[in-house]
């Protein structure tokens, strides 16, 4: 088979899922329909998936219908934020966010005591950039700008992150993920990191 | 605003109004309402044309309605006919008119007793057909439960319970038919692929069919059965090829 994909076979075989539960999932938008990929078969179609990104989605699927409704999961999985504040001293007890990163958000956001869920989203990238040790302190101020500027779109679009660097100098950009992004000769990708894949594990947190 | 504060919206001649936010809207002539129009209740006994999305709690269409945009509503009746250009997303919707919805229709349950025509992907919890339908994408319920009256495709069926018997009546009816008609009648259900936990099925024509249970029934020509505990063949039913796979 080719690289990346699973068949839907297959896919019910290694996780013991039903195809009801399949298709209820899909009508939940708990699996995404761009992951739905067909291809020509002597059945007319069958169905491919991407194979890590379905696994391990069903992986937490399975995993959390113990405790919450299939509406629930599908809300923590859908790239649109939700309406939360959360203030300054539950962000270190919940472990949303390192001292480290809140420092550094506190440093451009000054008498910041209630978090929304786009200051949670940027300050769970700047955990992620700090972490990450792939950009300098500048670079990250100049990615959390972006993002804070270009929030809107996240909800319209699948956004990557992309920071690149040429002879020292950074850019950083946002930019559909499904696009591929050429650069001229000595310009280099540093990072690029999916926006709802950041929006999804945020939402597992809080 | 509260229900109270609203207006109601009777067209009972020939006339042309304002969409906007509305406690009931009765059109009993011939009405168009421009723009988006949401209301508490929606009757419509003549002829309606809503260019704009038109939202709405409860509703019924004896006459001909047709919208051009989106359409949501919680309990919607058709007795006449709608044609919906957009999506058109409800809780409880019963069709015992005629309907094309062109952008796909999502419902918890669909009740099918006329014939409806839905130019996308139909998703529902429970889908009972005992009409006529084409669905050209997916056919997706957690129940569905079809009685051959008409005529019955989809490009795809899936989910846990699928049944489909032919009718009694539709039996005289064929005999009737290709009597008069002497037409080469096709009036089982047709489908690509049909994929359920159980699935029994009649009088269908299906490339594939996958699941745990099946059972095929009279009538049924099916290229390929793909089945993991149960597989059934009764009747007169063709069954090219049938595998057990784990």
């Amino acid at each position: 088979m080719e690289d990346g994909l699973i068949s839907k076979k297959e896919l019910l075989d290694l996780t013991g899922i039903s195809y009801g539960q399949l298709y209820r999932w899909k009508r939940k938008s708990l699996i995404p329909e761009e992951w739905f990929i067909r291809k020509s078969a002597f059945t007319g179609q069958e169905t491919f998936f991407p194979r890590e990104n379905i696994l391990a989605r069903i992986d937490k699927i399975k995993n959390m219908k113990e405790d919450l409704s299939l509406d629930d999961i599908a809300g923590k999985f859908s790239p649109i934020p939700s309406e939360i504040s959360i203030n300054l001293s539950e962000l270190s007890t919940r472990n949303i966010a390192s001292q480290k990163a809140i420092g550094f958000f506190s440093t451009h956001h000054e008498d910041h005591t209630h978090f929304s869920f786009p200051d949670l989203l940027l300050l769970h990238v700047i955990d992620k950039l700090l972490q990450s040790g792939d950009l300098n302190l500048d670079e990250i101020d100049a990615a959390a700008r972006t993002l804070e500027n270009s929030y809107k779109d996240f909800e319209k679009w699948n956004c990557d992150l992309i920071v690149m660097r040429k002879l020292g100098v950074s850019v950083c950009i946002v930019a559909p993920s499904d696009l591929p992004v050429l650069t001229e000769s000595g310009a280099k990708i540093i990072l690029r990191l999916n926006m709802a894949a950041c929006i999804e594990e945020l939402k597992l947190r809080i | 605003m509260d229900k109270k504060y609203k207006q109601d919206l009777k067209i009972a001649g020939s006339a042309t109004a304002q969409g906007g936010s509305y406690n009931t809207v009765v059109i009993s002539g011939h009405g168009t309402i421009d723009g988006d129009c949401d209301c508490i209740d929606l009757k419509v006994s003549g002829a309606a044309t809503f260019n704009g999305a038109v939202k709405t709690d409860s509703g019924k269409v004896m006459g001909t309605a047709t919208i051009n945009g989106n359409f949501t509503s919680a309990d919607f009746k058709i007795g006449g006919y709608l044609h919906v250009h957009g999506k058109m997303e409800a809780g409880e919707i019963v069709i015992e008119g005629g309907a094309v919805i062109s952008g796909g229709l999502s419902a918890e349950s669909v009740e099918i007793k006329g014939g409806v025509k839905v130019k996308n992907d139909c998703n529902a919890e429970t889908f009972v057909s005992k009409g006529a339908f084409a669905v050209n994408g997916l056919l997706s319920a957690d129940s569905v439960d079809i009685v051959l009256y008409g005529p019955c495709r989809a490009k795809e069926i899936g989910g846990e319970k699928i049944e489909v018997r032919k009718s009694n009546s539709y039996h005289i009816a064929r005999i009737v038919k290709s009597i008069l008609l002497s037409l080469d009648l096709d009036e089982g259900l047709t489908a690509d692929v049909i994929e359920g936990d159980d699935v029994y099925l009649e009088d269908t024509k299906a490339k594939a069919v996958r699941g745990n249970n099946v059972i095929i029934g009279d009538g049924c020509e099916i290229g390929l059965v793909e089945y993991r505990s149960k597989f059934e063949q009764t009747g007169n039913a063709k069954v090219r090829e049938n595998k057990k796979v784990r």
